[in-house]
């Protein structure tokens, strides 16, 4: 599903990635952790496309993010760890916003917006203003305006910043059964407890460089995710 | 703390002019300094042209001994420039700016960040009253010279300045308070601003009338200056009067210290006040929003709502629209007035008779300048540009919905005004066709221009959208720029007449302008689309 293939991307003289390459099959979940600053959201933001990288090449679904963006922007969508919304829109504005560009049909989303909608407990709230929106609020909206074309691959950054425990449960819930219809997840996270427990695989990135990657167990063995995560950055 | 504060405000500005957002470095020495040569050029520009009123004026009252109402004219004309050249920044200037929380979270006492925000639209108001106060001096200089005058007038410019300050300020507190009760605010406070902008002309014009008739009647003077103390006060300052100097410094000081006071003391109120938004939840599904539409109207109504939900987006870049109408509508009350005047033109002035047409389709791209829609597009994508970047869609398409959104708006506004000036001045149908075409390609232009300088110079990490908006190079050169624009066409004109009629040069024109358009729309969507892409 998702190919990352020495990724490599520098800022001025520092090397925010470095020679990254990650394989992201359908069906799996998949966790990237790191400290701060190790290069996760640059690695992200390549992948979606809204970075330029210097050297490697990314493909989604076979089509690669260089040469065929938007077939590849199609098959995906993306939750940014601050998404900074559209504040003069109100949240159902935007939703068939978004639901327009992917030409997503109107009776389909309309289903699919009643449904996460009510999942999430933001139907009371979509007639409101987005910039009267709390931040979990704002978090809630852009998991669903991330579902509403039924993407097959779901790039997320810190997801579940600022969303409520029942949300949370919801959204982890959502993105397994994205996972066993044959959809792909890769998200970044510094819940390790949540990584443990929902990801099929897990890559530990620092200072922009892969350090280790591969299945849950391949990673932590019998240790905990938090343990090994600490041995590795020391 | 108040220097923190002003250290912060100064960086903000240093990093919007001089540095690449992006890559955090300063800006290429030559670039900045085109930049700010194309800003120097620009004032001395328009300074030029209020000099030659100014100097008109001061040949004609000075000898006579009205100095003083040579001042008062010229700061009245002063005093209305500054307020209409930062009225419309005042309101989001000092109570929308995004930093609000952060500051007021922290112990800093309201009124000082007030005071540093006001220091923003003062420069606003200081700009645009020098443009008018400079070449006033300039004239008085040249037509009765002396230092102490000199040093009254230049502490009289200053002093100008602060009852400006306090006027738009005042005018952005009275929306503030009105709107933060309002629910529908963005379209309300528009009209609240521009009510209030339409009476304070109405002042102004009256104030000039009644200085006209003074001019007429010297017998009514020891009456006007006594009703009209303060603007005597100035004029006299301006002779060089030390007296009257200090009465206006204490009048302009006291009138600041009012409207600092008031201001401070609602001013944290103001900025926490629930917004009301929320407070009756409905149904969205009776938005019956969830019409499925194609991409390009999808993109187009996201503009709109964007230019609809901001009253600073709509009121800066916007009240050209508004002028041309009410210009238009004015043309065809006053119908015998102004074809009265257009004869009257026609007989003395045989050689302005040809150039009717030119000079009115001038007026027209004089009035569509002040539309500057598409300069802040890019810029007030703001942090949310990660969401068209992100999305399947390709940039040309996006660029593509700025220009349409900037058309669909001036386009009939623009038509209108020119067509019922090709009405009032009697012209051939084919000139009025002519004069309507060249009018809407000058708005093209513009609307084209103004999204290569704003994909030129981008600013995404604005804390307050009246930076992008009012504080931004590609607006003040799409506006400054499109008057000399205007004021390019009619020397043309002036300069082929000898060799093509009007009709000729009209058509010449929408020749040249229909073909300039394509080559901007061409880099627009190649080079600007990557651009874009690249933000």
């Amino acid at each position: 599903m998702l190919n990352i293939s020495h990724l490599t991307k520098t800022y001025g003289e520092k090397k925010a990635v470095d020679d990254l390459s990650l394989h992201i099959a359908p069906g799996e979940i998949y966790g990237f952790i790191g400290h701060n600053g190790a290069g996760k959201t640059t690695t992200l933001k390549s992948v979606v496309g809204i970075l330029q990288f210097d050297s490697g090449e990314i493909t989604i679904d076979g089509c690669s993010v260089k040469s065929e963006p938007l077939e590849c922007k199609k098959r995906l969508a993306y939750i940014p760890d601050n998404p900074d919304l559209y504040e003069f829109m109100t949240g159902i504005q935007f939703l068939n916003f978004i639901a327009d560009i992917f030409e997503v049909p109107a009776d389909v989303r309309r289903e699919r917006i009643d449904r996460y909608a009510a999942l999430f407990e933001l139907s009371g709230d979509l007639a409101s203003p987005v910039s009267a929106y709390s931040h979990g609020m704002k978090q809630k909206l852009a998991v669903i305006s991330a579902l509403l074309h039924d993407p097959k691959l779901i790039i997320m950054d810190e997801p579940f910043v600022g969303l409520d425990p029942k949300a949370s449960h919801t959204l982890k819930e959502i993105m397994r059964d994205i996972c066993d219809a044959g959809g792909a997840i890769f998200f970044s996270t510094h819940v390790l407890e949540v990584a443990e427990k929902l990801c099929d695989k897990i890559a530990i990135i620092r200072g922009g460089v892969l350090i280790r990657s591969g299945t849950m167990e391949e990673v932590k063995g019998d240790d905990s995710l938090e343990d090994v995560f600490l041995e590795l950055e020391e | 703390m108040l220097k923190a504060l002003l250290k912060k405000q100064f960086l903000e500005l240093n990093a919007f002019y001089f540095q690449n957002r992006k890559t955090g470095k300063n800006r290429s020495k030559a670039g900045t300094a085109g930049f700010i040569a194309l800003y120097i050029v620009l004032f001395l520009f328009l300074a030029f042209t209020f000099f030659m009123v100014a100097q008109s004026l001061a040949a004609a009252l000075i000898p006579l001994g009205y100095g003083w109402l040579y001042f008062a004219l010229m700061g009245l004309i002063s005093l209305a420039f500054g307020v209409f050249g930062s009225v419309f920044n005042t309101y989001a200037g000092l109570y929308h700016a995004k930093d609000n929380e952060l500051l007021l979270a922290m112990p800093i006492p309201p009124r000082r960040i007030l005071l540093v925000r006001m220091i923003g639209v003062y420069a606003m108001g200081m700009l645009y009253s020098c443009l008018i106060m400079v070449p006033t001096i300039v004239a008085w200089q040249l037509n009765a010279p002396g230092l102490w005058p000199l040093i009254a007038q230049l502490l009289l410019t200053i002093l100008l300045s602060f009852v400006v300050l306090a006027l738009t300020c005042f005018l952005g507190w009275i929306v503030a308070l009105i709107s933060a009760r309002l629910k529908n605010k963005s379209m309300i406070t528009v009209l609240l601003t521009l009510a209030f902008l339409a009476l304070y002309y109405v002042v102004y014009f009256r104030i000039s009338a009644f200085l006209r008739n003074i001019l007429e009647h010297t017998d009514a003077l020891g009456r006007a200056m006594r009703s009209l103390y303060p603007l005597y006060a100035f004029g006299r300052a301006g002779e060089g009067d030390g007296l009257s100097l200090l009465v206006f410094a204490s009048i302009a000081l006291a009138l600041l210290a009012l409207c600092v006071w008031a201001m401070a003391r609602s001013f944290i109120r103001i900025v926490t006040m629930n917004r009301g938004d929320g407070a009756k939840k409905t149904d969205y599904r009776a938005q019956r929003a969830q019409k499925a539409s194609g991409v390009p109207n999808a993109l187009l109504r996201r503009e709109i709502r964007h230019f609809l939900g901001s009253p600073t987006y709509m009121l800066n870049c916007g009240l050209g629209l508004v002028l041309m109408v009410a210009a238009a509508v004015a043309a065809l009350i006053k119908l015998d007035a102004v074809r009265g005047a257009l004869d009257m033109i026609r007989e003395n002035m045989p050689v302005l008779a040809g150039a009717m047409p030119v000079i009115g389709c001038a007026l027209v791209i004089v009035l569509a300048a002040l539309n500057p829609v598409t300069a802040p597009s890019v810029s007030l994508e703001g942090k949310s540009v990660w969401l068209l970047q992100s999305l399947p869609l390709r940039s040309a398409d996006i660029l593509t919905a700025k220009l349409r959104l900037h058309l669909y708006l001036c386009a009939g506004p623009t038509v209108l005004c020119a067509a019922v000036l090709a009405f009032v001045m009697g012209a051939e149908f084919s000139v009025g066709v002519y004069m309507v075409v060249t009018a809407l390609l000058a708005t093209m232009l513009f609307a084209a221009l103004g999204l290569m300088l704003n994909l030129k110079r981008p600013n995404l990490s604005w804390t307050n959208e009246t930076v992008p908006i009012k504080q931004s190079m590609p607006v003040a050169m799409v506006i400054f720029g499109g008057w000399a624009f205007a004021a390019v066409v009619v020397g043309a004109y002036f300069l082929l007449r000898r060799w093509c009629g009007t009709q000729v040069f009209l058509l010449g024109c929408i020749v040249v302008f229909a073909i300039l358009y394509r080559l901007m729309n061409r880099w627009l969507m190649r080079r600007g689309a990557e651009i874009f892409s690249s933000l």
